[in-house]
């Protein structure tokens, strides 16, 4: 159970991340993104990315456009600004800082 | 067969169940709430209806037409519940949802669509599923009693049912025993079902979700206990209020501009015995505002838990506030001002000498007042048709006759011994008052007839206050004998002196009668 909840925090800290990640790919409409954190078992339900994609959205990181589908109503196509390109420039250096010092310290085995 | 609702999902239309729309809605009001505080919430949610969209447009085929519920509670493990989405930023706003809570959930609304005055006959009906024109003879038959007040009342505190949705819950579901038991058996259907799914994880959710039904139909049956109970202290209160109501419209002298000391409603005027007209009319108002608003406002407060309407009115609140402190403010001030009216006692005494020979018996009489034989001891109060009444406290008889006020009551006979050797009566008139004028002015309007004829001496057995305000007033009548007189009882016809018998002759001796 702890761990559970260890993990579960540590996927929200990521969660940010990676879906700016998934976005510096190509752009993705919400049920793309979700398809994907879900195959990643980064989130749990759906709920959880919609308010992070409006708030992303509202900070200036990301950008949408409304497309037409071919089966049903036009999709709300994500993409990444200019200044969310910066912003996941800055993650993923935080991130490999992170990656990097977490492994030293884990690796380290007592004598 | 079920009744179907169609809604408009992202531009799409959908046919979906009456319960699954409003499990449906009352997901959409939850996730509502959590973001309520947030500029983001349309957008949120319109982003999630379009996903609920889109996940509806799955479940539906040629062979499936309508949206059922378990494919609202699919939707609901998919997007999961507002306090599983996990974000931080508004994990202040702890308003956990859960499905059942709100599930089958019936509201009491007011109906606009049937409504005849104020849709309040039409509303509970709809709420206890019953036919309306039963709950407006109900109406009409508790008119006499407190019919139009709880009409009122209920109109004030139930809210109208404006939309869809709200009409929706007005209908809803039965509230009774017999639906909590239906409710709580597909319940269980529904776990069976799931059971056999539970590798999924998804499922897994949703069976908590189904077992938390089943403590919640427990849940409910209490509720639905307690709003009984609730519904009889409200109408004990109504009833109260009722007879409140009904006492003070008898008591309220509502004949303000009458100079006439009494007034036309009966009770009152044994008010007017102590206290002054304008005093009276402050008092009972203030009586009249504090009790009832407090009465008032229990009884609203008690229909607002019972029909659920947690609304807090500031306006109608403070307007009560300010009643009932009004009303007080007049009890206290009435209070005081009648009060002040005790304030001094006076006692005014005056020497009646009796003129006998030395060695002459006085022969005392002590005449009985027909108005004394006439009533009854026992009772307290009576009235008659005319409105004319009598009623007793301590030692006073109050009567009232064609609008006019005597007080009566018996004076102190006492026996002295006296310091000369001349015998003597001494009237002693007491009384209270705002002052020493008023005080003085009390004393001798106390009405009392006696009479020395040589060596007779008669007193009645009552003093009496004609249209004057009961302020204390006592009256003292003391017989001073020379040491080694006589004094003959030739009539003794009240209780004034239990101890003398009738035709004996008592002498004074050391200042004792033997």
């Amino acid at each position: 159970m702890l761990a559970e909840n260890a993990q579960s925090q540590m996927r929200k800290g990521v969660l940010e991340f990676c879906i700016l990640s998934l976005l510096s790919n190509g752009d993705m409409y919400a049920s793309d993104i979700i398809q994907e954190l879900k195959k990643a078992q980064l989130i749990v339900v759906e709920g959880t990315l919609y308010p992070l994609l409006t708030r992303q959205k509202n900070a200036g990181l990301l950008c949408y456009r409304w497309e037409e589908s071919t089966q049903g109503p036009p999709r709300k196509y994500y993409s990444l600004t200019s200044e969310g390109k910066l912003y996941l420039n800055s993650l993923r250096i935080a991130w490999n800082e992170i990656v990097i010092t977490v492994e030293q310290i884990t690796k380290i085995k007592p004598q | 067969m079920k009744k179907t609702v169609s809604i408009n999902l992202n531009g799409q239309v959908f046919i979906i169940d009456e319960d699954a729309f409003n499990e449906l809605n009352t997901y959409l009001d939850s996730i509502a709430n959590r973001f309520a505080n947030t500029d983001e919430s349309a957008e949120i949610i319109s982003d999630i209806e379009a996903r609920i969209a889109e996940l509806f447009l799955e479940y539906i085929s040629a062979s499936k037409q309508s949206i059922t519920i378990v494919d609202v509670f699919k939707v609901i493990g998919i997007l999961g519940k507002p306090n599983e989405f996990g974000d931080e930023s508004h994990e202040q706003n702890k308003q956990s949802y859960n499905t059942h809570d709100e599930y089958n959930k019936k509201r009491l609304y007011r109906d606009p669509d049937n409504r005849i005055i104020g849709g309040v006959a039409a509303g509970i009906a709809a709420w206890m599923n019953i036919d309306p024109v039963i709950m407006r003879v109900l109406f009409v038959v508790s008119f006499f009693v407190f019919g139009p007040l709880l009409y009122f009342i209920l109109w004030i505190i139930i809210p109208l049912a404006r939309t869809p949705s709200q009409r929706l819950e007005m209908r809803g579901e039965e509230v009774n025993l017999n639906n909590i038991e239906r409710i709580i058996r597909e319940e269980f259907q529904q776990v069976k079902d799931s059971l056999k799914n539970l590798k999924k994880k998804e499922n897994r959710r949703k069976i908590e979700h189904e077992f938390s039904s089943i403590f919640n139909g427990i849940a409910r049956v209490f509720h639905l206990f307690g709003k009984i109970i609730l519904g009889f202290f409200v109408a004990i209160f109504m009833f109260v209020f009722m007879i409140f109501i009904g006492v003070m419209t008898h008591i309220i002298p509502f004949d303000f501009f009458t100079t006439h000391c009494i007034t036309t409603a009966p009770i009152s005027n044994i008010f007017h015995v102590f206290i002054s007209q304008s005093s009276s009319i402050l008092l009972f108002w203030g009586i009249f505002l504090f009790i009832g608003t407090i009465l008032l406002s229990i009884i609203i407060n008690l229909l607002k838990i019972i029909t659920g309407n947690y609304r807090r009115w500031w306006l109608i609140n403070s307007i009560f506030t300010a009643i009932t402190l009004i009303g007080l403010a007049l009890i206290i001030y009435s209070t005081v001002k009648e009060a002040t009216h005790f304030n001094i006692s006076t006692e005014i005494k005056s020497r009646n000498d009796i003129v006998i020979q030395k060695n002459d018996t006085l022969k005392l009489v002590i005449s009985n007042d027909q108005r004394e034989s006439t009533q009854n001891q026992n009772t307290l109060y009576s009235i008659n048709d005319n409105g004319d009444f009598s009623f007793s406290f301590s030692s006073n008889k109050c009567h009232f006759k064609k609008g006019n006020l005597s007080i009566y009551s018996n004076p102190e006979l006492g026996f002295e011994q006296s310091k000369s050797d001349s015998s003597y009566i001494v009237i002693s008139r007491r009384a209270n008052g705002n002052n020493i004028t008023e005080a003085t002015d009390n004393c001798n309007k106390i009405n009392y007839s006696f009479s020395i004829n040589k060596s007779n001496i008669k007193l009645a057995s009552h003093y009496s206050l004609i249209n004057t305000k009961w302020r204390n007033q006592k009256l003292y009548a003391t017989i001073f004998i020379p040491n080694g007189s006589s004094i003959m009882i030739e009539r003794n016809g009240s209780t004034l002196a239990n101890n003398l018998k009738e035709g004996q002759t008592y002498t004074m001796k050391n200042g004792k009668l033997e």
